[in-house]
């Protein structure tokens, strides 16, 4: 039971997580004319950090689908039962 | 060599095997097993979000604003961590209303109003109309670069006249695959399994047919990421495309978090979004795949957007190419036509994938929640209420996915070629973004109302319109040009992109601002300020706390024949019947004549699978005999629940005496204990007391057998001893039987008037012999009159004699004196008797009244009577109301002696009465 609130916690974190690192100003950072090893600074610093916020997600729902975590799938058919 | 013919029968070969797919995948899931129970299969399917926009689009797109193509797929990511709370939260509620679109969705939350279904209808498919044109315009202008191989056409076609046009055989060409492919039957559920495997098997095409491309021309036509980034740097134009904000930024910073938000809406209220996510969801742990899944997908398409784009700018330099077509002429123009073609059909895959899954969500809302509630109004359509439903709802669909795309054609004429594919897009987004004030509030917050919901929707579309969609008729000169620079009528604060003299903002941003913000305010002032009636207060419990089931607010009655028959014109008989056989097998029910208001439920829940809630509301209203919730229903509830409330206050009461029994009974235990304590000691003390004398009339009654030569004198004396301890014995035993009958209240007391005075002198005769023996001198003072009280003769006696009795034991031995007297104290009789014996220590004036105890040291002296005396004699007065109690002067005094006095009630005779 103590599971499932703190899941969508977990997700609401990645969201500001990912929000904070796609805009305004962290993302002014890495506006430059620069380059890592040969890719653009923006360019390179967008998707990494895209796949971070999927590596997160993918970590996340998973975990929560393991068949030893009954708490996404189980309680919704607890209450339909009621 | 990629002549027209090849290229036609390539597209109908891919149709074909589309077209196959969706029947093995609807044959399947007749079956009973289905091909898209597969989170993979789900997520995939999900990536109809990537359309012709992402396969030609973001190219173009890129052209132009570099890295500002990328928030479009930013925003669903970030949407989808909020899924498990959001998107969850939405499958639940559909699937328990058996929600059949986004329209319904709106509608049911808000009372199943029908107005605000065709509201949320109209809305959506304004909006989305320009969305198809552009898939039109990307297959079209893809189609027209390809027949033009090997030649690059450089500049723009003119369109001809109509009946010459391609687009609008192609938008036919589509519109009759959509109809084939998605309204071939009814579903009650609206679930299309088929199309929804198709449509994963497209997302696969596409993004193979993307890397393809991409893959081509960064590692063939360039040598890798790095060569090609290194030549683009050798362009002065595209250095400001990979930046972002400031003067110099390709885009501004708030411009791209708006285009992030829209984006973010647009994954969840877009109605094929809705459609793929919500309505054909098969299992919500689905979701958990494609939380990540999907993002990735995401990722992977876009990877080569970016070198695709500057790939073709530096190749076509002259922008004599469309920008949104590189990605077909980049391998056109190195003559790979095994590539060419399979870009083609990648882009005819993302193209179509989202006209099918977009026109029958569409011709579902349209068919569910505008044409059949304004049918079921019109009279015409009651009169011939037998005809077989099933068909003509078909048909309606049919038609409008024809309207759809001859709509997204007209757009197309109209608007299409002054924009890129992109901003075509854009104004799509924006107008499904008005959907998030009254759905986000209507599924989180309770107090949202219908003319909230109304009002803000209109407020944001109209905004949209103004703001968005007729400045893009203006740019293509379909209004006047004047109504952008100068606004309407020559207005200046009106003028549609900057409104209210509002700059600084992207046309997108701006409208998205003005019209949310309108929204909004109209959604939450006009929710604030209104009132819900009971049906929208349900609803908005129902779906607010999508957990709790709901109560069955309506009441109904009707015939199950009739119900069976409405059932069987909009579902099937087949399907009527099963569904009708299936209630009954569930309830055990037999032979049902009347439906209660649980099966009018369950058949209006099926029919809204069929024609959307409110249209099932509308049916079901007109052969039920339904009440809404009436004010006896809602005080029954009322009542129900102040029972509850009474019930659980009458425990409390309960709980609270129970406190208190368990209070008493615990001082009652201890009490008990007490007396056990004290029972304990009386019997130790009372043996102790018997077996005294026993010990010497044992003893003597020994020496008497054992010395028979004893002399006479000595055997008289040692018979005597045996004969007063017999008797004290006795008296032991008599005073202690009499004790314990006084305390269980067993003992007999004879009432009745009596003359106090009398039992003094009574009690004095009785001991004058012992007095005169022992040579005391007595003193006597009586009263003159009687002294009446109710009292029993002989106890009283007992009384008396027990104190003169220890008067003359504890009097001074030689010169004894005892004085008895007898006062009226008020209404009370006081009989004092005093000795001038040493009188009672201090500590043993209490003692004394305790059973078995004496004054004095028993220690050493010679106990002079049973100890039962005083306490028999305290308990007689008690019982007949009086007190008896000690005095004693100072005990260091010899002589002083004590008094023990005890008082009696005066009897209420007929003579004191009448003196009182």
């Amino acid at each position: 039971m103590l599971q499932r609130p703190l899941t969508g916690q977990r997700f609401a974190a990645i969201f500001i997580l990912g929000w904070l690192l796609f805009n305004y100003p962290l993302l002014a950072l890495f506006s430059g004319a620069r380059t890592w090893f040969g890719i653009p600074v923006l360019y390179a610093y967008l998707f990494a950090a895209w796949a971070l916020i999927i590596g997160l997600l993918a970590y996340l729902a998973e975990k929560s689908s393991s068949p030893d975590h009954h708490a996404s799938g189980e309680a919704p058919t607890l209450t339909e039962k009621v | 060599m990629l002549q027209g013919w090849v290229i036609v029968l390539a597209s109908f070969i891919y149709l074909g095997v589309l077209f196959a797919i969706a029947y093995y995948g609807d044959k399947r899931a007749d079956a009973g097993t289905s091909i898209i129970n597969n989170s993979t299969v789900y997520a995939l399917s999900l990536a109809v979000y990537a359309t012709s926009w992402t396969f030609f689009g973001s190219v173009g797109r890129a052209a132009a604003n570099g890295i500002g193509f990328l928030p479009i797929y930013l925003g669903p990511t970030l949407m989808i961590a909020l899924w498990w709370m959001v998107l969850r939260k939405i499958i639940r509620i559909t699937k328990a209303n058996r929600i059949t679109s986004i329209a319904d969705f709106i509608a049911s939350r808000y009372g199943k109003s029908a107005l605000l279904g065709g509201l949320v209808t109209i809305i959506a498919v304004v909006g989305i109309v320009p969305y198809i044109a552009l898939q039109l315009k990307a297959v079209s202008a893809s189609f027209t670069v390809l027949l033009h191989y090997p030649q690059i056409m450089t500049g723009r076609i003119e369109a001809g006249p109509i009946w010459s046009d391609t687009t609008l055989y192609i938008a036919l060409l589509l519109a009759t695959f959509t109809i084939l492919f998605g309204t071939r039957h009814l579903d009650v559920a609206e679930r299309h399994e088929g199309m929804v495997a198709a449509i994963a098997f497209e997302s696969i095409v596409k993004l193979v047919a993307f890397l393809a491309v991409g893959i081509f021309v960064t590692f063939s036509m360039y040598d890798g990421f790095g060569d090609l980034f290194k030549q683009a740097q050798l362009v002065p134009q595209l250095q400001k495309l990979l930046t972002v904000g400031g003067d110099t930024g390709s885009i501004a910073f708030g411009s791209w978090a708006s285009l992030i938000l829209l984006s973010m809406l647009s994954l969840l209220f877009l109605p094929r979004q809705f459609q793929i996510a919500v309505i054909e969801n098969i299992n919500e742990k689905h979701l958990n795949r494609a939380i990540w899944l999907l993002p990735l997908y995401l990722l992977i398409i876009n990877i080569f957007v970016l070198p695709i784009a500057f790939g073709g700018i530096m190749h076509f330099p002259d922008g004599s190419v469309d920008a949104d077509m590189f990605v077909l002429a980049l391998p056109m123009l190195t003559h790979e036509q095994g590539l060419t073609l399979l870009v083609f059909i990648g882009g005819l895959s993302a193209a179509t994938g989202m006209i099918i899954v977009e026109s029958i969500a569409l011709s579902t809302m349209i068919c569910n929640d505008l044409v059949m509630p304004l049918l079921l109004r019109s009279p015409s359509f009651h009169r011939n209420r037998h005809a077989d439903l099933n068909k003509f709802l078909l048909n309606i669909r049919r038609g409008a996915i024809v309207l759809l795309m001859m709509l997204g054609y007209a757009y197309f004429r109209l608007a299409g070629e002054a924009y890129a594919l992109v901003s075509i897009g854009l104004i799509s987004f924006a107008a499904v973004a008005q959907f998030a004030p009254a759905m986000l509030g209507g599924i989180y917050w309770k107090n949202g109302t219908l003319n909230g919901a109304l009002s803000g929707l209109c407020m944001g579309f109209l905004l949209w319109l103004y703001t968005l969609l007729l400045p893009s008729f203006a740019q293509s000169g379909w209004l006047p040009e004047s109504f952008i620079t100068l606004g309407p009528f020559g207005i200046e604060w009106l003028k549609p992109r900057q409104l209210f003299g509002l700059t600084g903002l992207d046309q997108v941003s701006h409208s998205l601002f003005w019209s949310l913000l309108a929204n909004i305010g109209a959604y939450v002032g006009v929710s604030l300020t209104g009132h819900q009636n009971a049906a929208e207060k349900a609803q908005a419990i129902l779906f607010v706390d999508a957990r709790a089931h709901g109560t069955l607010l309506w009441r109904g009655s009707a015939p199950v024949a009739v119900l069976a028959d409405l059932l069987r014109r909009f579902l099937g008989a087949a399907r009527a019947e099963e569904l009708v056989a299936q209630y009954s097998r569930q309830r055990g029910i037999k032979n049902l004549a009347m439906a209660d208001a649980e099966l009018v439920n369950f058949a209006e829940i099926q029919l809204a699978g069929a024609i959307g809630a409110a249209s099932a509301r509308a049916m079901i209203a007109s052969v039920v005999d339904e009440e809404p919730l009436g004010l006896e229903e809602v005080m029954a509830i009322l009542n129900e629940t102040s029972q509850v409330i009474a019930y659980s206050r009458q425990l409390e009461q309960k709980s609270r005496e129970l406190e208190l029994a368990s209070a008493e009974l615990q001082a009652a235990n201890a009490r008990l204990t007490e007396l056990d304590h004290l029972k304990d000691n009386f019997l130790s003390t009372i043996t102790h007391e018997l077996r005294t004398p026993l010990t010497s009339i044992r003893a003597f009654s020994e020496i008497l057998r054992d010395n028979p030569e004893l002399a006479a004198a000595r055997r008289s004396e040692y018979l005597d001893i045996v004969i007063k301890e017999s008797e004290r014995l006795t008296r032991l035993i008599n005073d202690v039987l009499d004790l314990a009958k006084i305390d269980s209240g067993s003992a007999e007391w004879h009432a009745r008037a009596l003359d106090l005075k009398q039992v003094v002198i009574d009690s004095l005769n009785a001991t004058s012999q012992l007095l005169q023996d022992k040579g005391i001198d007595l003193t006597l003072e009586l009263p003159q009159q009687p002294a009446p009280i109710v009292a029993d003769h002989d106890r009283l006696m007992q009384v008396m004699l027990n104190l003169l009795s220890n008067a003359v034991k504890f009097c001074d031995p030689v010169h004894g004196k005892i004085r008895v007297s007898l006062t009226a104290l008020g209404d009370t009789w006081q009989v004092a008797v005093h000795d001038n014996g040493h009188g009672v220590r201090e500590e043993d004036r209490q003692l004394i009244f305790d059973r078995f105890r004496q004054g004095g040291d028993t220690l050493t002296g010679k106990p002079k009577g049973t100890g039962l005396g005083l306490p028999i004699s305290r308990e007689i007065i008690h019982h007949f109301g009086g007190r008896l109690w000690v005095q004693s002067e100072s005990p260091s005094e010899p002589g002083a002696g004590a008094t023990f006095a005890f008082t009696l009630p005066l009897a209420a005779t007929s003579e004191t009465q009448h003196v009182a």
